[in-house]
C-alpha cells in the first residue's frame, strides 16, 4: 500500500505528518520511506536513517566530435529547446536547456555527435529501526527535478507492505510524477486563505489522476472551519484535525519527532493511519 | 531600475506576507508585483486587482499521431526518450514536443499541436501593476511560464517608469526557482528558526552563489527557537550574507491573511519590523 502525502502550499506540514506517521507505522510492522521532495528534502533531518548506499543521477547530453562535424548546423536547427548553437567553428552545448531528446544525434548526416551521461543529482538511502528510507537529492543549478522522481521511484518503488511518500509542495511536474501508483493521498492543509486556494488545485490534479484522498487539517486556528466546509461540500473525508501548537512548533524546529517528543499525539498518527485503511478497503 | 526576488526554499515561511508588506510599506516608489509561484499563486488573495491590463495564453507543442496514417512501423515509439507513446497515442503529459517522432516518421502521420498550458494575466492595483500567472495543472513548463512572466514584467515596468521589479518567488530550488532568481539585482530569502528551514536556506544561499546573485536573509518567527536563531546569525556572519531583519512570531500574520489584509496594514508593529527590512535591502541595492 502506497500512501503519498502532498499538499500544495509549501510549509503545511507535509514532511511532519509524513515521518510521524512512518514512526506510528513502524511499531507493528516494517515501513518504507521515500523523500521525493527533492528539491528541498527535510525527511532526513527528522528520521536520522544511516544512509547506506547512493547512485548518481544523469542526463545524457549530446557531445560534438569536432573531426567530424562539418559545422551543418542540423542539430542546431532542428534542437526544440534551443540547447546548441553555432559559434564560430564550434557547436555550442548548453546543458541547462538540454531534454536529452537525442533528436541531434538522429540528425547528424556525419554521426559527429555521441551521448554522455552528465550528473544533475543523486539518490541514496538506508535503515533506520524498523524503517527502510531512500531520497533524491537534485544538483544546485538542475532543474529537471522530475528526472529525479522518475528514477527513484523505478529504482526502489515496494508493492511489498506500508510505502509512505513525502511529496514536493505545488502542483508542477514533480508532484503529479511522485503521486502516480499511490493508493491513497493524505493532503496536508493549513486553515487559511492561502492553504484552502492551494488545496483546491492539488485535489483537482488527484481526481485527474483518479486516486483516493483525505484531508489533515494542520495548525488549525479556526478548528478548521474553513477547510471543513469545502470539504464537506466536495464529499472529502477529514482524517485528523491538529490544532496549532507552540510546543509542536517547537519540537520540529529542533528537528525532533512529534510521536516521540510528545506522546499526547500519538493516537492522532494511528487514527490517520486506521482512517486511511479504512478508505482504501471501501 | 532594480529586480528583486522573494525566496526561501522551504516552503510556508512568509514569502508572500512579506512580499505583499513590502509594497504596501513602499509605495512612495514605483513598483512592479510579478507573482513568480506560477503552480500556486497566493498573492492575488491579499492584492485585490482591479481590471485586467492585458492577459495571454501559452502554448508548448505537442506531438499528435495520425491513426488512418500510421503504418504502426514503431520507430516513434522506439526513439521516443520520454516514454509518451503508447498502443500509437501520445500522451500530451508526457510529450516535452522534441519532434524527434515527427521527423522519424515515414509517412508523415505525426503532426506537432499546440496545446495551451497556462494563461497569464496584468491587473491594476492600488499598488501599481501586478503580472500573475495560472500553470495548468501538473504541466512541465512552470520555470517556462516564469520566464516568460518575468520578461513581460521587464517591458511594462521599463515603459511605466517603475524603480522595483518584486518577484514572489516559488518554494523550492528547481527549476520555477531558477527562473524566478535568474539575472536578479538582489534575492531576499525569507527563513525561520528551524532545521528544515535552515537546510532549505543553505541550498538557496548555493543557488543564488551559483547564479552569481547577491542575497540577504530575513529571519522570520525569529522567537520560535533560540537556537536555531544564533545559528542562523552565525551562519550569515561567516558567510558574509546580509540580515536584513529579523520578525518575531504573531498571531496577528494568520489574523490578517484570514481577513484577507495585507500584514503590515493590519498590524502596525508588523509595519515597522518591515519599514526597517525595507530599508536595509534599499542600502544593499544602493550602497553608495
Amino acid at each position: 500500500m502506497i500512501i503519498a502525502v502532498a499538499s500544495g502550499k509549501g510549509g503545511t506540514g507535509k514532511t511532519t505528518i509524513a515521518v510521524n506517521l512512518a514512526a506510528a507505522a513502524g511499531k507493528s510492522s516494517r515501513v518504507n520511506y521515500l523523500d521525493l521532495d527533492v528539491e528541498t528534502p527535510n525527511s532526513h533531518i527528522f528520521l536520522k536513517p544511516k544512509i547506506q548506499w547512493q547512485e548518481d543521477v544523469s542526463k545524457d547530453l549530446p557531445v560534438i566530435d569536432q573531426e567530424k562535424c562539418t559545422l551543418c548546423d542540423a542539430c542546431a536547427e532542428i534542437c526544440a529547446f534551443n540547447a546548441m548553437a553555432i559559434v564560430g567553428n564550434n557547436v555550442l552545448v548548453f546543458p541547462d536547456m538540454c531534454h536529452s531528446c537525442k533528436f541531434c544525434g538522429v540528425v547528424c548526416a556525419e554521426k559527429a555527435i555521441n551521448d554522455q551521461p552528465f550528473k544533475i543529482g543523486e539518490i541514496s538511502g538506508g535503515n533506520v529501526d524498523n524503517l527502510w528510507f531512500a531520497q533524491g537529492l537534485l544538483n544546485i543549478g538542475e532543474s529537471s527535478a522530475h528526472k529525479i522522481v522518475q528514477t527513484l521511484k523505478n529504482r526502489v518503488m515496494v508493492d511489498a507492505g506500508l510505502t509512505i511518500v513525502d511529496l514536493p509542495p505545488g502542483t508542477g511536474c514533480s508532484v503529479v510524477e511522485g503521486l502516480k501508483g499511490s493508493d491513497f493521498c493524505i493532503l496536508v492543509a493549513e486553515s487559511t486563505l492561502f492553504g484552502l486556494f492551494d488545496m483546491s488545485m492539488t485535489v483537482e490534479i488527484l481526481r485527474k489522476l483518479n486516486i483516493p484522498f483525505g484531508i489533515v487539517i494542520n495548525r488549525s486556528l479556526d478548528s478548521g472551519q474553513a477547510i471543513k466546509q469545502y470539504a464537506e461540500k466536495d464529499n472529502i473525508p477529514i482524517l485528523q484535525t491538529i490544532a496549532f501548537d507552540r510546543a509542536i512548533a517547537e519540537c520540529c524546529s529542533c528537528g525532533n519527532m512529534i510521536y516521540h517528543e510528545l506522546p499526547v499525539y500519538q493516537k492522532s498518527f494511528h487514527d490517520i493511519l486506521e482512517a486511511v485503511e479504512e478508505l482504501i478497503k471501501q | 531600475m532594480k529586480e528583486i526576488a522573494i525566496m526561501s526554499g522551504k516552503g510556508g515561511t512568509g514569502k508572500t506576507s512579506l512580499c505583499s508588506s513590502l509594497i504596501s510599506i513602499a509605495q512612495d516608489q514605483r513598483i512592479l508585483l510579478c507573482d513568480c509561484d506560477v503552480e500556486c499563486p497566493d498573492l492575488h488573495l491579499l492584492i485585490e486587482s482591479g481590471k485586467v491590463i492585458e492577459t495571454g495564453c501559452q502554448y508548448a507543442l505537442k506531438a499528435q499521431i495520425d491513426f488512418q496514417e500510421c503504418l504502426q512501423c514503431n520507430l516513434c515509439v522506439n526513439y521516443c526518450q520520454f516514454n509518451a507513446i503508447h498502443d500509437y497515442v501520445v500522451s500530451a503529459d508526457e510529450c516535452e514536443g522534441c519532434g524527434l517522432c515527427q521527423y522519424l516518421c515515414p509517412v508523415e502521420a505525426v503532426s506537432m499541436k499546440e496545446r495551451i498550458y497556462g494563461w497569464w494575466f496584468q491587473v491594476e492595483t492600488a499598488y501599481g501593476p501586478m503580472l500573475r500567472a495560472r500553470l495548468d495543472i501538473g504541466e512541465q513548463n512552470s520555470g517556462k511560464m516564469v520566464a516568460l512572466l518575468r520578461n513581460n514584467a521587464r517591458e511594462i515596468a521599463a515603459r511605466e517608469n517603475c524603480d522595483f521589479i518584486l518577484n514572489d518567488g516559488p518554494p523550492g530550488s528547481g527549476c520555477p526557482a531558477i527562473a524566478a532568481t535568474s539575472n536578479c539585482d538582489l534575492a531576499i530569502i525569507v527563513t525561520e528558526p528551524g532545521c528544515s528551514a535552515i537546510h532549505d536556506l543553505k541550498r538557496i544561499v548555493e543557488l543564488c552563489r551559483h547564479f552569481k546573485i547577491p542575497c540577504g536573509v530575513v529571519i522570520n518567527k525569529c522567537d520560535l527557537n533560540e537556537k536555531c536563531r544564533e545559528e542562523i546569525k552565525q551562519y550569515c556572519s561567516t558567510e558574509g550574507i546580509a540580515l536584513f531583519g529579523e520578525i518575531p512570531f504573531r498571531m496577528a500574520y494568520p489574523e490578517a491573511i484570514a481577513n484577507r489584509q495585507i500584514p503590515s496594514e493590519y498590524n502596525g508593529e508588523i509595519a515597522k519590523e518591515v519599514l526597517n527590512i525595507w530599508q536595509a535591502i534599499r542600502m544593499a541595492l544602493m550602497p553608495n
